[in-house]
């Protein structure tokens, strides 16, 4: 991976380095979640789901050799030189690093992109009556998925998908809309290369994958935004649900239906602990977690010292004071 | 060209006639007749034998078995060993429409994966990797419906002695029997004797199978040896050899150095290149591909990782801007030129200091006995050894290799790679034909060869310019010159892309 990257990750003040990797690489714990709210790093988790362990020790490796970061191999932790702060000032400033894009809330990022580009080279082939061809995508359930979406969508959709692609990119920034397109292609028009699309933007090829990503953010925002202009969009792009897994999302679900404790963990069969786990989750990972809810009151009354008060309080205290210090809805 | 039966008792080379062959040739694919070797191997494989087929790069492996599709019930599996080339030859079928086609391997999720599986009696052609192959789960899948036809692609790769060893090919044999295909294939554009007999021994067939050997010789390819004094000379001679306008394949030892040398050439002409390797996403090889084959690409900067089943029949230069890894890399390498018939130039530029780099390289990989007895010992701990140092042994472990085993293989294998390096390096400092070295040093029974102006040369005399101006690379195929691809406003790429209602 190109290291100068990694320096986005770091700050200041020493960060724990395996975290960073297990997060950037999607490992769903508490102990990494919490980390990644901790450093802001929740919207990118998984944002490099193939990081080899290798390839990130030498970046780090590398950043440190060039004197931007600081590591101490005791304590698993690094942090920003300096001079590693003003590089990253200055990568940042470029614009690449993927804020728009909310991981938790759009599904993985690399998914929805080849779901994109594979719609458009589907599209544009079927119009220029291209039958046989190599999908852009190796990836067999994106395949399918844009199969059966436009199976649903049928031959009239295709033309009204291009209307709403047409209509999506002029709302966009320009930056964004400029990424998104240049990087469609088919077998009808090949396009630009990706690096030389980096190139004309004066990035790298591992910088324009995050622009990418970025502009993808901003385009599943707007059609999450203006749900009835883009129902075509919608259909090919589905966003999660829910930020939760099943059987957090259960557990969360049950909460919310206002049940006791005690209730929702006999229901459950599951132990104390998975469960206090699971509410953990929902209070990172879901922008609107109820801590009014009676079961979430009981258990912070319950031991206002407990693990789980003292992070569920950390939590809200921090969201709260993002958003101005209202309680988010 | 050799062709030998392993054994006596072998079977002639069935009922099909070559004419017939060629009619169906015509009819599916177009071709007016086959390459060297395909139309014996197709008739060897027809009346139901199996065969190892040794042909150059661009004299159409991969046709066999496309051919064999409608003739042979069952599935086609295909074992090939990069990610790359599987997604290349499944694409070129899709494109093609020979049938349905997956392809298994460690990037496919697990899900995805299982719905292959389930579904493999839908499909014609499956690609999978070695290692994938070794999966149980995959073994007993394939155990269950009726292999037609398993292909060993790139089979020199069992070979310890050939240069591109995989541990992981070494238990195919024992996997080949288990699946019991109703024939097998085994495919190589390079192989020496030994690795032929190695080919033949670990996959563990009959005496009866036929084998072709074809030349590597392919006199449309003029090659120049172009020894140069610094890096600036090269560059300048690079920028001479891209002026010519044709399309070109430079291909340089790194993905950086790939990168690095776009870079230049972008600068110098706008739009003029791309790199290719490894590290890209499907998505943009692809990409990359199709612009050059359709000629909106002229050069190509790529490492290794380009050209197995690519077929640009119209590519007329090859740069070696740095050397490749061995003789038999170069040979695959420069083998995409000229597919057409006609004139190609392969250039591999040669400075002295790489002599010294390259070897020390090679020493630099060498596994020690230590770190390998250490890795067998603590398989958890990767110690000091690189991503393609552990691959190596955790194959070897996987193929339940005992440690002292290894060590010797590896020993054996590092000698012979070094040896291996010291005859490339003989040629590349030799004075005598390229061409006629190249036979002696590939073909089993090697022609001698008429040399002349249009052969090979050496720097300084003739020079470069002089070779240039023989050629006339530029009157057989030039390309159109690749636009400059500026960004498009997304309303123009949307109207590129697609037809206005």
């Amino acid at each position: 991976m190109q290291a100068t990257i990694l320096l986005a990750t770091f700050a200041l003040e020493p960060r724990r380095y395996k975290a960073i990797y297990y997060s950037l690489q999607g490992k769903q714990t508490i102990s990494n979640l919490f980390a990644s709210h901790e450093y802001g790093l929740l919207d990118q988790f998984h944002l490099y789901p193939k990081l080899k362990w290798n390839d990130y020790q030498a970046a780090l490796s590398q950043l440190e050799k060039e004197k931007l970061v600081i590591i101490d191999q005791t304590r698993a932790e690094a942090k920003l030189t300096s001079a590693g702060l003003v590089r990253q000032t200055g990568l940042l400033a470029q614009g690449f690093w993927p804020t728009a894009y909310r991981y938790w809330q759009m599904g993985p990022a690399e998914e929805q992109w080849e779901r994109l580009l594979l719609a458009v080279q589907v599209v544009s082939n079927y119009q220029h009556q291209i039958v046989h061809y190599q999908p852009l995508t190796e990836h067999l359930l994106i395949q399918r998925q844009v199969k059966a979406w436009l199976k649903k969508i049928g031959t009239a959709g295709g033309q009204n998908f291009v209307l709403e692609l047409g209509l999506a990119l002029a709302q966009l920034p320009e930056q964004a809309a400029l990424i998104i397109a240049n990087s469609f292609w088919s077998d009808y028009d090949a396009g630009i290369p990706g690096p030389t699309l980096a190139q004309a933007l004066s990035l790298t090829p591992a910088e324009l994958q995050l622009a990418q990503f970025n502009s993808l953010g901003l385009l599943l925002s707007l059609i999450r935004r203006e749900t009835l202009r883009y129902p075509i969009l919608q259909q090919l792009l589905p966003m999660p649900q829910t930020p939760l897994n099943r059987s957090a999302d259960w557990t969360y679900h049950q909460v919310l239906t206002g049940k006791s404790w005690s209730a929702i963990v006999t229901d459950s069969r599951l132990k104390e602990g998975t469960l206090r786990e699971h509410l953990l989750q929902a209070a990172l990972l879901c922008p609107d977690f109820s801590i009014e809810a009676p079961a979430v009151q009981q258990l912070l009354k319950a031991d206002p010292e407990s693990f789980f008060s003292q992070r569920v309080q950390e939590i809200i205290t921090a969201r709260s004071s993002r958003t101005g210090g209202e309680q988010t809805q | 060209m050799t062709a030998t039966n392993q054994s006596t008792s072998g079977s002639d080379n069935g009922s099909v006639t070559t004419e017939q062959l060629e009619n169906e040739l015509t009819q599916r694919f177009g071709f007016a007749h086959f390459r060297p070797g395909q139309a014996p191997l197709l008739q060897a494989l027809l009346s139901g034998r199996d065969a190892l087929g040794i042909l150059p790069t661009g004299s159409g492996k991969s046709l066999l078995y496309q051919f064999l599709s409608p003739h042979i019930n069952g599935l086609i599996v295909v074992v090939s060993p990069l990610i790359s080339l599987m997604a290349d030859q499944a694409g070129r079928i899709r494109r093609q429409n020979l049938g349905k086609v997956a392809v298994l391997n460690s990037q496919l999720t697990v899900a995805e994966r299982q719905l292959v599986l389930q579904q493999l009696e839908q499909y014609r052609f499956v690609f999978l990797a070695p290692e994938t192959l070794q999966q149980p789960a995959v073994q007993q899948r394939l155990r269950q419906i009726t292999v037609g036809l398993l292909v060993i692609d790139e089979a020199h790769c069992i070979s310890s002695w050939g240069p591109d060893f995989r541990p992981s090919y070494l238990r195919l044999g024992i996997i080949r029997q288990q699946i019991r295909p109703q024939r097998t294939l085994a495919l190589t554009a390079t192989a020496n004797r030994r690795v032929r007999q190695d080919i033949l021994k670990n996959l563990r067939l009959a005496a009866t199978t036929f084998v072709y050997q074809a030349s590597v010789d392919r006199p449309n390819i003029y090659l120049r040896l172009q020894t140069v004094a610094d890096e600036t000379s090269k560059w300048q001679q690079t920028l001479m050899l891209v002026g010519q306008q044709v399309p070109t394949l430079i291909y340089v030892a790194t993905r950086r150095e790939a990168e690095e040398l776009t870079q230049r050439l972008d600068q110098q002409q706008p739009g003029i290149a791309a790199f290719y390797h490894a590290g890209l996403s499907t998505s943009e090889r692809n990409q990359i591909q199709q612009l050059f084959l359709k000629n909106q690409l002229r050069v190509v900067v790529a490492t290794s990782a380009f050209g197995m089943g690519i077929d640009k029949s119209n590519l007329r230069l090859v740069i070696h801007y740095q050397l490749p890894a061995n003789f038999e890399s170069y040979l695959q390498e420069i083998g995409r030129a000229g597919r057409d018939g006609q004139p190609a130039l392969a250039v591999i530029f040669v400075m002295a200091s790489d002599q010294q780099r390259l070897s020390q390289r090679l020493l630099r990989n060498r596994l020690t006995p230590g770190s390998i007895q250490r890795f067998f010992d603590h398989p958890d701990d990767p110690q000091q050894l690189d991503t393609n140092q552990q691959g190596i042994l955790q194959a070897y472990r996987q193929a339940e290799l005992p440690a002292a085993q290894v060590i010797a293989i590896l020993q054996t294998t590092a000698e012979l790679r070094f040896q291996q390096w010291q005859k490339f390096w003989t040629y590349l400092t030799s004075t005598t034909c390229l061409r006629q070295q190249l036979c002696d040093y590939f073909d089993p029974e090697p022609a001698q060869l008429h040399h002349s102006d249009h052969c090979c040369s050496q720097a300084p005399t003739p020079s470069l310019t002089t070779v240039l101006a023989r050629l006339q690379l530029a009157q057989i195929a030039s390309a159109p010159p690749a636009a400059a691809r500026h960004l498009r406003q997304p309303a123009a790429v949307l109207r590129q892309l697609f037809i206005e209602s």
